[in-house]
């Protein structure tokens, strides 16, 4: 004991020297280390859970924008509320009200044919575009292809209530097989409001006048 | 013992710990041995009249009616049809559009659609083809039930032409919860199933009484 | 505190792989991350010079630190020569070097951890994606030529044409191509594998069109002989004298069971990722 503590006897004025910044940097390490600690317990609880870790990568628009979603583009050019459609075959009622979305799009360079798009209602519901319509009968059926664009309908039956601020999203197929992790989407507002919801629908949206 | 100050009171303290664990360890033991504390059979899955609620997991059901239903032949070498209909009044309460299924006619009822979930039908019906749609305005079909929205849904059991509908139909009905995949570790929605192990059993959470109106093939 | 850090007794401090500092009782260790200790600065020995050992040397010469014999540390016993640490003798002197070569050192291993935890599984996925869709082997088919791809020998023509009767006008941005594929089998398997070819339009920039098949060929071929179909499609107006049909044969075979349709063989070689390519 004394023998090593004479030995610090040499350099006391430099250890009394250092001692207060030694101190100091105590602290800030300490703070630091907090800092640090805190930091990561952030982190960890901003990761994404596994449901957000597999969803698309979504590109967002407004109708009659030009959302480009990377492999394919997309553009909502009409949006109206119709009673009943008239296909080819039959005309289809509903007691709730048909959305039918106008829409056109394009590809950059492999044709593709878009999936039935879904629609995002204000308070997070996905309504599937109806299949009281044939697929043949909406823009699905169509070959998205590059260099020029095809347009088309689709539809969605819903309640008057999902209707104002409501989104359609458009996706593409993914492999069932080999899926991918990153597909792409395509959210497009349709600019539909309270009162342009509550505007009373058409009584039959005629597909074959529109062809 | 030489201090006969803390003589009283020590003895206490070196049993009552060795007492305490050992209650424990015999209890945990115990029960061990009966198998467990989850082994306690579940009670009777309730019964419930037709027009009463039953909370799915996914879905709010109430069964409506059944009934019989012819389906003319649409060409002179045809034949009629016959259908046993059994009508509901379902609700998706989750957040998106569910196909409404198919009724899994005694084989592995897996799905986490509604009619996926129509387990069983007591007395048992003889069909080899069955099928569940949502009823829309005129005759359009459906095989969508949408988020938030009360949709009618008939399941309809093809039967033979001497079939005799019973009085009344018990349905088994099983029920869906939001779980983790094994593979796909996103949370979604799967059948609930018994814990018993071995293969898959789904659970019946209720036996819902639905009379048999007389329909035009009864 | 003084007890332990006498490190003149090895079994005291002998769990100690590095020697204790003396005590420096306001010090706090420095935050370095496994660095040895500061040791004491004033005595330094760097290396134990040769001695003399015979004659033996009065032992009032003899410096303290050179016994061999472990010494009780005793307080009268004067002071007592530290242990020589086992750290470069540098270290202590030169200390502001080799903190920023440090410095460095964490921040390339800090983005190599980022890189690495970012790309591995990056990596990986894409390998999972590549897997299960290998790149076409393009067989390249000269201006007019037919071409032999295993057991069919495949001819196509491709021709701009009016809008077929029927169709909605196509209008200006847009043109039609006729494509005429003649096939003929050249062996028995051939005449089996008569599945509908997949086909596309491709121009010089890799841009690809759908094209349909219309004609339905019979079911079973004959050797030799040569069957034609026609297929058409609509690509941008312009394009019709450039664009290429790029031919995918189908490997379903018409003779194929019924039961057998969905078996997978692990060991079939035939994959659908042979492509032909009709060049103009």
């Amino acid at each position: 004991m004394t023998a090593t503590q004479e030995q610090t006897a040499p350099a006391p004025d430099r250890t009394g020297r250092r001692a207060p910044r030694r101190k100091d940097s105590r602290v800030l390490s300490a703070v630091l280390g907090l800092a640090l600690a805190a930091g990561a317990i952030w982190l960890q609880s901003i990761a994404l859970d596994n449901n957000a870790m597999e969803a698309p990568l979504t590109y967002v628009g407004d109708r009659d924008d030009t959302v480009d979603g990377g492999r394919f583009s997309v553009k909502v050019t009409s949006v109206a509320t119709a009673k009943s459609i008239e296909t080819d075959q039959e005309t289809v009622e509903t007691d709730q009200v048909f959305l039918v979305v106008g829409a056109m799009g394009t590809v950059p360079s492999e044709p593709l044919k878009l999936s039935q798009p879904t629609l995002l209602t204000a308070d997070g519901l996905k309504f599937q575009a109806t299949d009281r319509i044939p697929a043949t009968s909406t823009l699905a059926n169509r070959w998205l292809q590059p260099g020029f664009w095809n347009d088309g309908y689709f539809f969605f039956e819903v309640p008057p209530a999902a209707l104002p601020d409501a989104k359609v999203v458009f996706e593409i197929p993914n492999s069932p097989l080999y899926g991918e992790p990153l597909m792409p989407e395509v959210e497009i507002d349709l600019g539909l409001d309270e009162a342009t919801a509550k505007q009373p629908p058409k009584d039959v949206h005629s597909l074959k006048k529109s062809r | 013992m030489t201090d006969p100050s803390g003589s009283d009171d020590r003895p206490k303290r070196p049993i009552l710990v060795p007492v305490i664990g050992l209650v424990l360890a015999t209890g945990l033991g115990v029960t061990a041995l009966l198998g467990g504390l989850n082994e306690k059979p579940d009670l009777k899955p309730p019964n419930v009249a037709a027009g009463r609620t039953i909370k799915m997991g996914l879905f709010e059901a109430e069964a409506v009616s059944s009934q019989v239903r012819v389906q003319r032949a649409t060409t002179s070498f045809g034949e009629d049809k016959r259908f046993l209909d059994l009508t509901f009044k379902v609700k998706n309460v989750g957040e998106q559009t569910t196909p409404v299924g198919m009724p899994p006619l005694g084989g592995k009822a897996l799905s986490t659609t509604f009619a996926g979930a129509l387990l069983k039908i007591t007395p048992p019906i003889k069909s080899e083809f069955a099928t569940a749609h949502v009823a829309g305005k005129g005759q359009s079909q459906s095989g969508q039930l949408h988020p938030g929205v009360a949709s009618t849904v008939i399941v309809s059991y093809q039967v033979d032409q001497t079939f005799q509908p019973p009085e009344k139909l018990v349905v088994e009905v099983g029920g869906q919860e939001l779980a983790e995949g094994h593979i796909d570790t996103r949370e979604s929605w799967w059948p609930v199933y018994e814990d018993s192990p071995g293969p898959l059993v789904r659970k019946v959470l209720a036996q819902v009484t639905i009379p048999v109106k007389a329909g035009d093939g009864a | 505190m003084s007890d332990d850090d006498r490190d003149w007794f090895a079994p005291r401090t002998g769990r100690n792989s590095e020697p204790s500092p003396p005590p420096r009782p306001r010090r706090s260790p420095r935050p370095s991350l496994g660095g040895p200790p500061r040791p004491p600065r004033p005595p330094r020995q760097p290396l134990y010079p040769d001695q003399q050992v015979w004659p033996p040397v009065p032992k009032s010469q003899e410096p303290v630190g050179s016994s061999t014999q472990p010494l009780p540390a005793l307080p009268s016993a004067g002071p007592l020569p530290p242990r020589k640490p086992p750290a470069p003798p540098e270290e202590p002197t030169a200390t502001p070097p080799p903190r920023r070569r440090r410095t460095l050192l964490y921040g390339l291993g800090t983005l190599a951890a980022f890189l690495i935890g970012i790309g591995a599984p990056t990596v990986d996925s894409y390998l999972i994606f590549k897997g299960g869709r290998p790149d076409d082997k393009v067989h390249l088919v000269p201006p007019g030529q037919s071409y032999t791809f295993e057991h069919v020998t495949w001819k196509a023509a491709i021709e701009p044409m009016d809008d077929p009767v029927g169709t909605t006008p196509t209008g200006p941005t847009k043109e039609w191509v006729k494509i005429t594929i003649d096939r003929t089998a050249v062996d028995k398997d051939g005449t089996v594998l008569t599945g509908k070819p997949e086909l596309q339009v491709k121009d010089r920039r890799d841009r690809a069109w759908q094209v349909e098949v219309d004609d339905d060929l019979p079911a079973e071929h004959e050797i030799g002989k040569t069957y034609t179909m026609n297929a058409f499609g609509v690509v941008p107006t312009g394009l019709a004298k450039e664009v290429e049909l790029v031919l995918r044969p189908s490997g379903y075979r018409k003779d194929t069971p019924t039961e057998d349709l969905f078996k997978v063989d692990p060991d079939s070689t035939e994959n659908d990722d042979d492509v032909l390519r009709f060049t103009r």
